[in-house]
């Protein structure tokens, strides 16, 4: 399997990090290109890995370079490509950041975030949509069979509860959010 | 010794939320707006979008980029580089544990039972953050008009997020030199 070695695997790597735009999601089909369509590994045995991916604790992004980085070389090869992944962007944002701080409380700067918040704000109700969709309805199913389904089946019923339990502990209560995706998971074992 | 406990107080906080984020980077918005605007008061959640917005508009991981710039302003690059180690090392350990043990996929569907509960949570999160963030973003009739806009463009249309970063800013920019003019005019 290793007919690539350690520093391109980084190299590999730290491209995609250089390279993708718009987070864990862009950067995913950039591995597909790179590591899937260079004949590196198997499409079905990727696909397998975005589904863990997505499903384990982490941001997506990182998670798939880890686990890319092991399948070639174990521990080190995960350590590896993780490293190649977010260094540009560290680089990057640091120094930007450096720069925000200096200039944040010019009134031409400040100008520019008030108009950028409500965008930033769209941005987030897009976000939440999404996973609105994935957590309370059954995709697969509104997109092929929408006619012939019942409606019971399109939506689910226990998630929907789950989310308006958690709203009203949210709103009513300020319970930490940490809290509600720590319940979430125990719920989803048993009753999901 | 200060300095070190800031350091771990960073690690452990950025590390707690790496565990408990899934998915995309903007699942852990509405836990980074709780502990680190409201509780620790590190940043404002202003700055928190501000954060989201560049980092979604540069290159790498949404999720990494917020997490270097919160730790750049609680304690400079070496905070920086802390709160991205402590973001990406659950990442680490559980992948790594995942592949070594995990002989077949369908090992995993007690993971996936698990994520649906989970995805009703963090939609619920998000939905919370959402009001409460867009509560202190849009304050008069032209962020309204941009918030529709945004939506719209990226959500119908499905226009690149930093092509609507791009303009806002120049909107803001522009917004601010015809003011001065405009100032400079009556004088």
């Amino acid at each position: 399997m290793n007919q690539v070695s350690l520093l391109e695997l980084f190299l590999i790597f730290f491209y995609i990090g250089t390279f993708t735009i718009g987070g864990g999601l862009v950067a995913i089909s950039m591995m597909k290109q790179l590591i899937v369509d260079r004949g590196l590994m198997d499409a079905e045995t990727f696909v397998n890995m975005v589904a863990v991916s997505e499903s384990t604790p982490g941001p997506i992004g990182i998670n798939m370079a880890t686990y890319i980085g092991n399948q070639f070389y174990g521990i080190p090869g995960g350590i590896v490509t993780t490293a190649g992944q977010v260094l540009p962007s560290l680089i990057c944002i640091l120094i930007i950041a450096r720069l925000f701080a200096k200039f944040h409380e010019k009134p031409v700067v400040n100008s520019a975030f008030l108009t950028l918040r409500p965008a930033t704000a769209g941005l987030v109700l897009i976000a939440t949509l999404q996973i609105l969709e994935v957590a309370l309805f059954n995709v697969s199913l509104t997109i092929t069979a929408l006619s012939s389904t019942p409606v019971t089946e399109i939506f689910r019923w226990k998630s929907m509860i789950v989310y308006g339990i958690s709203l009203v502990l949210l709103f009513k209560f300020k319970v930490h959010p940490l809290w509600l995706v720590f319940t979430g998971a125990v719920f989803g074992i048993l009753f999901l | 010794m200060v300095k070190i406990k800031t350091f771990l107080e960073l690690f452990i906080t950025f590390f707690k939320i790496g565990l408990c984020t899934f998915g995309g980077g903007l699942s852990m918005l509405p836990i980074l707006d709780r502990e680190l605007a409201d509780n620790k008061k590190w940043l404002t959640s202003e700055e928190l979008m501000d954060y989201y917005a560049i980092g979604q508009s540069t290159p790498g991981i949404i999720a990494v980029n917020v997490a270097t710039f919160c730790g750049y302003k609680r304690s400079g690059i070496a905070g920086g580089i802390i709160a991205t180690l402590g973001i990406v090392c659950p990442s680490i350990i559980v992948i790594t544990l995942i592949a070594h043990l995990i002989n077949s996929f369908n090992e995993i569907v007690y993971v996936k039972k698990a994520l649906m509960g989970i995805n009703a949570a963090v939609a619920a999160n998000l939905t919370f953050a959402f009001f409460n963030l867009t509560k202190k973003a849009v304050k008069n009739l032209l962020g309204i008009v941009i918030f529709v806009l945004a939506f719209v463009s990226v959500y119908f249309f499905k226009v690149e997020i930093f092509i609507i970063v791009l303009v806002s800013i120049a909107i803001g920019v522009s917004l601010y030199y015809i003011k001065k003019h405009d100032k400079g005019e009556e004088k």
